[in-house]
């Protein structure tokens, strides 16, 4: 059974996907009831959070992208990476320029910074948990450091994402 | 670009201390927290699923659940059908649910709780085949049900949308009765291991009638596809 901080995390983490409240309680409510027809299937779960995360992450883009609200974004993979996390690690921002840069960011992006500053992880685990090539996070790791260099000082745009 | 004093840390356009950027977000990530509702809902919701009692504020559906199903294990079919219909919670129609009870209640709360929340559609449609051309992103065709037709003959359909059942990909086609009212009914691939052992039409069974949150649940089998029909209760 997750418990309340667990609940509060999953529900952090869908909002990163989703801008509309319901919406992510909707999400986390279908990542726990899959999660719970596992434990009652008496089917072993090896990471719960992380479960219950790729479900979340996996009804979202089932439902979204049906319904055309998620928008695909293509991008050109870099030649030369730069292979460790400093390069977002030594980024500084303070609250209201991370609002403005945050509301900017496609779900793809929340999602990899979501498991970079929240869960802690590597770019290589990220990559593993998120089933994407680790060129491919690299090189949105290296778009995102260019969007927080150049866009934080801009003004909040009300852009709507996911539902 | 606002100008950030490397040697204090402080922006000159903002009046907030700049942080590194994981701080920044994790902070700013877990500001947005469950409301006591929302997060009362979640832990009765895992209390019921794996059998624990429910505590606090919980809704009347998953007492009216878990004391049902307590009493349906004890009674021959028919007799379970005497007593759920004086507690009047549930109805059922010479059928047995043995060991799917808690499959069907999670099923009849999600889709009571997408009913009542009734999200916009994504295609208008008063004709059935319209919905069947645009629902191509489902692994099966939506049918025109032939209990819908002969309950609901004086529903008008007005279109659908993409939804799921308990994770798996469905459409939700909407009607409106002849007062107004909204009705909603469920279709997805039916799957046994998922859902459990549902009423099937093809049969000659009859469906699956309960009450959750006020409405009227009817789920059954039909051509392979499972649907569910909510409906609030006649006038």
């Amino acid at each position: 059974m997750l418990n309340e901080s667990e609940l509060h995390q999953l529900f952090q983490y869908a909002r990163s996907f989703c801008s509309q409240r319901a919406d992510a309680l909707d999400l986390v409510q279908g990542g726990i009831e899959v999660y719970l027809q596992k434990v009652t299937a008496n089917k072993k779960v090896e990471n719960k959070m992380a479960f219950v995360r790729k479900i979340i992450r996996n009804r979202f883009i089932d439902l979204y992208r049906r319904e055309q609200r998620f928008e695909h974004e293509s991008y050109q993979e870099l030649s030369v990476y730069d292979m460790s996390v400093s390069t977002l690690e030594g980024i500084m921002i303070s609250r209201s320029e991370l609002e403005a840069v945050w509301v900017q960011l496609n779900e793809f992006d929340r999602d990899i910074l979501f498991h970079w500053a929240v869960l802690g992880y590597s770019t290589k685990e990220i990559a593993e948990l998120l089933a994407m090539p680790l060129g491919s996070i690299l090189s949105r790791i290296h778009r995102l450091r260019q969007q927080f260099a150049s866009d934080k000082s801009k003004p909040p745009v009300n852009k709507e994402q996911g539902a | 670009m606002s100008k950030i004093d490397h040697d204090t840390g402080a922006s000159s356009s903002s009046p907030e201390c700049p942080q590194a950027l994981d701080v920044a977000l994790r902070e700013y990530l877990s500001s947005d927290t469950l409301n006591t509702d929302e997060l009362a809902e979640l832990m009765s919701m895992q209390q019921f699923r794996l059998g624990s009692e429910p505590h606090g504020d919980v809704a009347a559906t998953s007492r009216s659940f878990e004391s049902k199903r307590r009493r349906r294990w004890s009674l021959v079919a028919a007799c379970c059908f005497v007593c759920m219909a004086a507690l009047g919670s549930w109805r059922y129609v010479g059928y047995g649910l043995e060991g799917e009870s808690n499959t069907v209640a999670l099923i009849a709360n999600e889709l009571a709780s997408n009913h009542i929340k009734l999200k916009p559609l994504d295609i208008e449609a008063a004709q059935f085949s319209t919905l069947q051309g645009f629902f191509t992103l489902v692994d099966f065709v939506p049918r025109a049900s032939r209990f819908v037709i002969e309950q609901g003959m004086s529903n008008t359909l007005l279109g659908g949308r993409y939804c799921s059942i308990q994770g798996n990909s469905a459409t939700q086609l909407r009607y409106r009765d002849a007062v107004g009212r909204a009705s909603t009914v469920y279709q997805a691939v039916y799957h046994s291991d998922l859902y459990g052992d549902i009423p099937s039409l093809d049969r000659g069974e009859l469906p699956l009638e309960v009450s959750v949150k006020g409405l009227d649940l009817y789920l059954w089998v039909e051509k392979g596809l499972l649907m569910v029909w909510v409906r609030p209760p006649p006038q």
